[in-house]
């Protein structure tokens, strides 16, 4: 698993261990560099001199040493060493070389070149080779009437022993190393503190996070102790723990709702039939219970499948289709099992607008949708009322309004009206059949189908369902019912769809 | 004893009524909670079976409603929402029971019987005045040992009598908690009642139990 921890240690020694090596090589690159100049001057101070002593000597060039040679050119463990060449002639070598050569390359004349190399001993080295012109010096006291050049051009090589520079840089190298080794460790060491002091706090969350929901769900984590770095995580569980809250009170409201809703008709049942069953009865009284008690029934029925469907549209299994069909055809059929319960309460169903051609949405959801609307209206309106249903459609949408008058609710009971189980009190004292979901289920549909409602009511007044559908609308035609042609069109219009 | 039920659901309120009355009990009964609250400030009832969702006033509102203006009605509440919380909310506010929907009737006839022993401070289930023994659980009464048949509502007749032996029980106490709405107003019938009880309780050679106070009422009891 990554560690936030392990992930920032390790990146902090690799960062740390790279500045530090970075910073030890520059160190040493410039010790040394300063270290070799210095040695530099040396063999150049050197070099001068001999080259200050180099003279012609009878025609011949030599170095006069005024009759004692110095005494680090004879040998010893410090010794130094030089060879004079002309023109691939040795001319003078220090004594300390033993007759054995050291290592030469001519450079261009009046340039001095440096390399370390090894000498004749075998040791390390570092040698400064120079190339230059000696000219016969009139006021040398040589005449000039003397035979021989009068100029030669020389190679003057000086080496020096190196032992005591590589020492010291080798002694440098290794207190660099060291030096950083040690910084470096204490750095991790430091930074491993640091970075868990610096966590302490997600551990702190952590652990009160896991405390978090195991109670209840109200609990909420402190904002005012969490550091300003992860307040937008806390922000955000929070945020996600209220959201769980209200869905898991939402949850255990609508399965009380559900257990309330049928369990009162389960003891309806069943004190109806045991009250019935505690003595003999005359038939008639049996028949009047058996009757009752199939009421019950069926309207739980009716309870289950609305539950069903609830739930399918809760867990998204509901299915959408989309089919062409005639709107007016399936409000016919819809108000059909409606038109005897409204003819008994003297209702009138007057359909007005663009009602007729044909639409292109879930047929059977719309159905349903029409279905319930209808109950409501023929449940609800006042006796001798009016249910009204206009329809005005445009190219991509169809917009119904259900209303019927003689309304039981408020503005502030209606917007309600879509909830689970909600009843008006109307709705609890009159019918019994109706469990409260018939309007929550038409909602469930429309948002389904991707449609709008919207509820207004005053009491007394008129109760309006207005619903917006999204669909492909075919034909627009002036509602004609009972128009044969109507038919006709409709079926060529479903004709050309499937083709479509 | 009388019963008001309070209950929104048709089917239930009158099979719990008919089952009631069939067991002796004045019953009557509302469909919503202000309904409900006017008859039980009306009259003074030894239980009041509660829905609490209910048109109009809840349940639990009608119940505080009524125990602010201090009624000491026994207060059965009936209904389908079992979470711990509605039942100590309930029993809180002044409840004496709690029952949840569905439930067997049977229950429903103990829980009422309990609270009416409750209600007159009965605890024995079996109520002896004299040689008289009033068995208020098994719903029995024995003379002498011996067991007298009683129709229910002859029954519930006698242990109120029982429930206030060597008392007064006056005229409108009993029409108080003995009668519905619905019963015939004339008031002929309580004498009618108290006369056809006393032949099947009393035979001839035994004291008399059932006393009659002029201008006040009955006594049931050794003494007159």
């Amino acid at each position: 698993m990554r560690s936030i921890r392990r992930h920032l240690l390790l990146g902090a020694a690799v960062a740390i261990t790279a500045i530090f090596a970075a910073l030890a090589a520059i160190l040493y690159v410039s010790v040394r560099t300063w270290l070799v100049a210095e040695f530099d001057r040396g063999l150049v101070a050197q070099a001068e001199s001999l080259k200050a002593a180099t003279e012609f000597h009878h025609g011949k060039v030599r170095i006069d040493f005024d009759g004692q040679q110095p005494a680090q050119f004879v040998g010893g463990p410090n010794a130094q060493y030089f060879e004079l060449w002309e023109a691939g002639r040795v001319v003078a070598r220090s004594p300390s070389l033993s007759s054995r050569d050291l290592p030469v390359t001519a450079p261009p004349p009046g340039r001095s070149e440096f390399r370390f190399d090894g000498l004749p001993d075998g040791a390390g080295g570092r040698e400064i080779a120079t190339t230059f012109e000696l000219r016969r010096d009139p006021e040398d006291g040589e005449e000039s009437a003397t035979p021989g050049p009068l100029r030669a051009s020389l190679t003057l090589v000086v080496a020096r022993n190196t032992a005591q520079l590589s020492l010291a840089l080798m002694q440098l190298k290794w207190l660099l190393v060291a030096a950083c080794g040690a910084a470096l460790l204490i750095g991790l060491a430091l930074l491993a503190w640091i970075i868990r002091r610096g966590l302490a706090p997600v551990d702190a969350i952590a652990m009160r996070i896991a405390g978090v929901g195991r109670a209840s769900l109200s609990d909420r984590l402190e904002l005012s102790q969490v550091p300003r770095e992860l307040l937008p995580i806390v922000e955000r569980l929070n945020e996600m723990l209220s959201r769980l809250e209200s869905a898991f009170n939402r949850e255990r409201a609508f399965t009380a709702d559900v257990a309330h809703e049928l369990r009162t008709p389960l003891a309806g049942l069943e004190t109806s039939l045991e009250v019935c069953a505690s003595r003999m009865r005359r038939p008639e009284e049996y028949q009047k219970v058996v009757g009752q008690c199939l009421g019950v029934t069926r309207s739980m029925h009716v309870m289950v499948d609305s539950l069903l469907v609830l739930a399918r549209a809760d867990a998204g299994s509901l299915a959408v289709s989309s089919k062409s069909f005639g709107l007016e055809a399936l409000v016919e059929e819809s108000w059909q099992s409606f038109a005897q319960r409204a003819a008994r309460r003297n209702l009138r169903f007057v359909p007005t607008g663009a009602l007729a051609g044909q639409i292109c949405t879930d047929r059977e959801k719309l159905r349903q949708v029409l279905h319930n609307l209808f109950d409501n209206a023929v449940s609800y309106a006042d006796d001798g009322g009016q249910i009204e249903l206009s329809a005005s459609a445009t190219d991509e949408a169809i917009s119904m309004t259900f209303s019927n008058t003689g309304s039981r609710l408020t503005q502030d009971e209606a917007d309600r009206a879509c909830e689970r189980f909600w009843r008006g009190d109307a709705a609890r004292t009159e019918t019994g059949a109706h469990c409260g979901l018939g309007l929550s289920i038409v909602r469930e549909l429309v948002a389904l189908m991707r449609g709008q409602i919207r509820v207004r009511s005053s009491l007394g007044g008129q109760f309006v369902v207005e619903i917006t559908l999204p669909v492909a609308r075919r034909e627009i035609r002036v509602p004609s019912p009972g128009n044969p042609e109507f038919t006709h069109h409709s079926e060529g219009a479903e004709a050309v769809d499937a083709r479509l | 004893m009388r019963v008001l039920l309070v209950e929104d659901f048709q089917l239930l309120r009158e099979s719990l009524s008919q089952g009631l009355r069939e067991a002796g009990y004045a019953v009557d009964a509302a469909a919503d909670g202000e309904e409900g609250l006017w008859y039980a400030q009306s009259n003074p009832y030894d239980v009041l079976i509660l829905d609490l969702m209910l048109p109009k006033l809840d349940g639990l509102s009608l119940l505080r409603k009524l125990r602010e203006k201090n009624a000491q009605t026994h207060v059965l509440i009936l209904t389908a929402r079992d979470a711990p919380d509605d039942r100590v909310r309930g029993l809180d506010l002044g409840a004496d029971d709690y029952l949840v929907k569905p439930f067997v009737f049977a229950e429903l006839l103990a829980r009422v019987r309990a609270l009416v022993r409750r209600k007159y401070q009965v605890k024995a289930p079996v109520i002896r005045v004299a040689d008289l023994e009033v068995d208020t659980s098994a719903r029995l009464v024995r003379r002498a040992g011996r067991n007298i048949d009683l129709s229910p509502r002859e029954y519930v007749f006698l242990e109120f009598l029982a429930a206030r032996a060597e008392t007064v029980v006056t005229r409108s106490d009993i029409w108080d908690h003995l009668y519905d709405f619905n019963s015939e107003t004339d008031s002929n019938v309580v004498e009618v009642f108290i006369a056809h009880l006393r032949k099947k309780i009393e035979e001839p050679g035994r004291p008399r139990l059932i006393h009659t106070r002029r201008g006040h009422g009955y006594v049931l009891g050794e003494r007159g």
